[in-house]
């Protein structure tokens, strides 16, 4: 599966990937938000307005499958993230897609979301070798307008096929029509530097454990790409992700979609 | 939203009627037997939800699935990455810098 590969690439403590992550929350309760945050054991302030967020205490649970032969030191609180509150908006800095998959549900549950209210999470397409320089910090990597004109695009594209879907004749018809848009948009490539929108994202039910799924999804397939084309399948797509993903989960993998 | 779609979705999933209440029994009766257009409407679903963040219609079933696909794949490729690295494999990797950090 992994034949091509020549090289490993840098991973973080829990065996994942490094790739930064930021997720942005808009504040309406600052103090409340603090307050929230300096209440946990799992966060040490570090300096005004920052925390560190270490694997411990309410999360302790948190579980991380990344490699098989990880186990916590019991003496050594290992980082996850780190916390920054800056202008009524509070930035969650990660070094994982999979940090970040565990870190919006987990502070969903213990950030009021009336004081602090996830908005976006910006993130890079790619994995970084060993010795590879780094970028020197978020501000390098992301571009606001540039992030946002992605987003708008693709989002205005969708609404598009979403008003043919909604009068096509047969639910049939949909499918087919939503099918061919995906068929083309997930052979592109991906741009280096991406945000999802959490609001666009929000389900109709308002069920946040779909949201977290979507996230989930949204964000490890992307990680698989990166991963396959830092193994020298530079052609490797989202298109390629869903099947192989399906083969898994019709496949014999031992991943059944009845349980 | 996107109502057309999410009937295809569940119609094709499990048989299932718009508006009724999903029976866990059929439901898996149903995908004993998965056709082609189960895979092609699950695969279009999840592609869907790369591309828009296009949860609405997905079945937290298929979701699940998908996730836990998803993560034995990459789980297989830590573990090939993690094997080609020197030293035991618990070392923390010291080269791998948080963001915010001065080294970062």
């Amino acid at each position: 599966m992994f034949e091509r590969l020549q090289k490993p690439f840098l991973t973080v403590e829990t065996g994942e990937a490094y790739q930064p992550i930021r997720l942005s929350y808009e504040i309406k309760d600052a103090d409340k938000t603090a307050a929230a945050i300096n209440n946990l054991k799992c966060c040490e302030s570090s300096a005004s307005s920052s925390w560190n967020w270490f694997w411990r205490g309410e999360c302790n649970d948190l579980h991380f499958e990344s490699i098989d032969a990880f186990k916590k030191k019991p003496d050594s609180d290992v980082r996850l993230a780190t916390l920054t509150l800056r202008n009524n908006v509070l930035y969650i800095n990660l070094p994982s897609f999979k940090r970040a998959c565990l870190a919006v549900p987990f502070f969903h549950r213990v950030i009021n979301p009336e004081y602090a209210h996830i908005l976006t999470a910006d993130f890079i397409n790619k994995v970084f070798g060993l010795d590879e320089r780094l970028p020197h910090g978020f501000t390098e990597l992301f571009k606001d307008d540039e992030l946002d004109e992605i987003v708008r695009q693709r989002i205005s594209d969708y609404e598009k096929v979403q008003e043919r879907c909604e009068n096509a004749a047969t639910p049939e018809e949909a499918l087919v029509i939503l099918s061919e848009y995906t068929k083309k948009e997930s052979q592109k490539r991906l741009p280096y530097a991406e945000r999802y929108d959490f609001e666009h994202a929000k389900s109709d039910s308002q069920d946040p454990d779909v949201m977290f799924l979507g996230f989930y999804i949204f964000l490890r397939g992307r990680e698989l790409v990166a991963i396959r084309r830092w193994f020298g399948n530079s052609g490797y797509t989202l298109a390629d992700a869903a099947d192989e993903t399906m083969e898994q989960v019709f496949g014999g993998m031992d991943i059944d979609i009845i349980e | 939203m996107n109502k057309k779609i999410e009937q295809a979705f569940m119609t094709a999933l499990a048989g299932h009627n718009p508006g009724e209440k999903l029976d866990p029994a059929l439901m898996d009766k149903r995908l004993q037997d998965l056709n082609t257009m189960n895979h092609e409407t699950i695969k279009v679903t999840c592609i869907a939800i790369s591309m828009v963040n296009y949860s609405q219609p997905m079945s937290v079933r298929i979701g699940l699935a998908t996730s836990k696909a998803l993560d034995k794949a990459l789980q297989d490729a830590n573990n090939l990455c993690l094997s080609l690295k020197a030293g035991p494999a618990n070392d923390p990797q010291p080269g791998a810098p948080m963001p915010g950090n001065k080294k970062f």
